[in-house]
């Protein structure tokens, strides 16, 4: 099995092999520029460094949470330009994928105020809820998951008022042949700080699934459906020529490996040492590693390595 | 399907022998003996009541702890007019409530249930967490709040509640990373019969906590390994083979049933239909060794099981 290779310990002749292998990058954000706690020490050095020498970046999120434009904003506050063209995320590739089937029937979501606003924007009808706790009988229960509205997708993100009655209610809708599943963001479980993890939306997608026996289409890393977008909408034709940077096995080296990409796991967000080298599963396992995206610079030249 | 017998086919013979051949019977109660929720399905009584008359045990194993044993037997009396004793009754909240017990447990619980449940706990004289934020969360801050702000607990508890949130699982996966903690689990189906389907039963969600913590809980209803040994250990002196599983669930009381090694009869009045039984191939889990369109049929020439097709469509 290949081990993954820092690429600060590449030999002068690796090195610059992999600077000239790929044209593009395509780099996850959270975890990865910053995290909830604090921005990852001169990782805009790295993504200056890249596009001094002429490559291309586009950055794909799981997280919807935050609309583009503040995420901009993010991206300024630590000196770094960025266009909202420049910023995929669940909300808007779904959105895409729905205009690209043509979709227009009404749509069942759970997910967040900001994720909707998105949807509605584009002009689909979306229906929710409940948003609030029920009377606790079955009664009650029935009363708010039995509706007999035509939805023919069900869409399912991040949600912090995620509430069993609303999982029951998409998978009812779910018992029609026609209606979708389409999924967000699904990681199972959500690094929010340093060793503290919380369950994700892909373990509540999950349910749906498993309760459906449907196969969910999938517009957060690692979906295929994306990879098919994003590859389809770039006009990439050589995917050995793009290179994706994340900080997660499950979402960024794994989305990588199934588009044809390079991969190069940074070990600033939800992934140690310890469980990148302790990973067996090859599709999981990144071509390089590197502590943080600074070490990007430091291997163009750029900037002295980075002691955090 | 085709090893499976169905009552209404059997020879006079072969239903004296299917008598002979059990002493002990443990009966699911939704979908078997009453409507979820609702009224005794014709035949059910005089059903029970003709166990009683052969000199079976009968106990109940239930899921469903919105009730409590007491108003369980309440309703057997009233509308079943039929005697039961509180040790005929197993429920969850009764199996855990009893294994609490059984460990001096006196530490504080986090209890994800309906107030019915709870309230069994709370007479027992266990201590459950005071219920958190069940305000809207609005930002990262109001969730990290609401899984982290609380006093820390020494139990875990999930059975059925009808507002589990994200927020309270993830409550509940923040105290089960502490391995003193202890992951105790009530009904564990994964779909649950309601109205004319299913809907998506605790099970789902237990698994998510387990899988996320990686720990499996101590599951004390159906289908848990734990219940599982709980019956076989309360009748030792049984021997499996003679004991018959009745319920309406594949999954939840067939396969369950089997994996003690009890015979297993399956009923239609709930959630599985004639197709569901025949799309299993021969050697599955879940193929039951009788079926009956309802409980009722169990009794020969019984009137009122004649109303059996219109029973199950109800």
């Amino acid at each position: 099995m290949a081990k993954p290779q820092h690429i600060l310990q590449l030999s002068e002749e690796q090195r610059s092999s992999f600077v000239d292998s790929f044209d593009r990058v395509i780099s996850d954000i959270d975890g990865v520029l910053w995290t909830l706690e604090h921005s990852v020490p001169r990782a805009a050095d790295g993504y200056a460094a890249l596009q001094r020498i002429g490559k291309q970046l586009t950055f794909v999120t799981n997280n919807s949470v935050r609309t583009v434009e503040q995420c901009v904003k993010s991206f300024a506050k630590i000196g770094m330009q960025v266009q909202p063209e420049q910023i995929w995320h669940p909300a808007q590739s779904i959105v895409s994928y729905l205009q690209s089937i043509k979709f227009q029937g009404l749509i069942y979501i759970i997910a967040s105020q900001q994720f909707k606003a998105v949807l509605r924007e584009a002009g689909f009808q979306l229906l929710d809820g409940p948003n609030e706790f029920i009377e606790e009988s079955y009664e009650s229960l029935a009363k708010h998951i039995f509706g007999k509205e035509p939805v023919r997708a069900v869409i399912i993100d991040v949600d912090f008022n995620l509430t069993s009655p609303k999982l029951l209610r998409a998978h009812l809708y779910l018992r029609h042949p026609e209606c979708l599943l389409i999924e967000g963001a699904t990681d199972r479980l959500l690094p929010v700080a340093k060793g503290v993890n919380i369950i994700g939306p892909g373990a509540f997608a999950s349910i749906l699934v498993e309760a459906s026996g449907k196969q969910a289409i999938t517009l957060g890393k690692p979906g295929r459906e994306l990879g098919d977008l994003i590859v389809g909408h770039l006009k990439i034709d050589q995917p050995g020529r793009v290179l994706m940077i994340g900080d997660m096995l499950a979402q960024d080296v794994s989305f990588g490996r199934q588009c044809g990409f390079q991969t190069l796991l940074v070990l600033s967000g939800g992934c140690t040492r310890e469980q990148l080298l302790a990973e067996t599963d090859p599709q999981l396992i990144p071509d390089y590693y590197a502590d943080s995206v600074a070490d990007v610079a430091q291997l163009l030249g750029e900037a002295p390595k980075s002691r955090v | 399907m085709s090893s499976v017998k169905y009552l209404k086919n059997m020879t006079r013979k072969e239903r004296d022998e299917f008598f002979d051949s059990f002493d002990l019977v443990f009966c699911d109660c939704d979908g078997v003996v009453w409507y979820p929720l609702r009224d005794f399905i014709p035949g059910s009584a005089g059903a029970l009541a003709h166990l009683a008359h052969l000199g079976k045990d009968v106990t109940f194993v239930t899921n469903n702890s919105i009730s409590s044993v007491k108003e369980h037997i309440e309703k057997f009396e009233k509308q079943g007019h039929l005697k039961i004793a509180e040790h005929q009754v197993v429920h969850p909240a009764q199996t855990i409530c009893d294994h609490l017990k059984s460990i001096n447990f006196e530490g504080l619980i986090y209890c994800l249930a309906t107030p019915p449940f709870k309230e069994v706990l709370v007479k027992a004289g266990f201590r459950l967490t005071e219920e958190s934020g069940s305000g809207i969360i609005t930002s990262l801050k109001d969730l990290h709040e609401a899984i982290f702000s609380g006093e820390s607990v020494d139990a875990v508890i999930i059975d059925v509640d009808f507002n589990l949130s994200a927020a309270k699982l993830m409550r509940a996966h923040v105290q089960l990373q502490n391995s003193q903690c202890l992951f105790l689990a009530g009904a564990a189906d994964a779909l649950i019969p309601f109205g004319k389907g299913e809907i998506i039963g605790p099970g789902a969600f237990i698994d998510v906590v387990t899988q996320a913590v990686g720990r499996r809980p101590i599951t004390l209803g159906k289908p848990g390994e734990d219940l599982r040994k709980l019956l076989l250990d309360r009748h030792r002196e049984i021997p499996p083979s003679r004991v018959l599983f009745v319920g309406d669930s594949l999954a939840s009381d067939i396969a369950f049933g089997r994996a003690s090694g009890y015979q297993t009869l399956l009923v239609l009045t709930g959630g599985t239909k004639l197709e569901d039984v025949q799309r299993l191939p021969k050697d599955h889990s879940q193929v039951p060794d009788y079926l009956a369109d309802c409980l009722g049929q169990i009794v020969p020439n019984n009137p009122e099981s004649i109303d059996c097709d219109s029973a199950h469509s109800a």
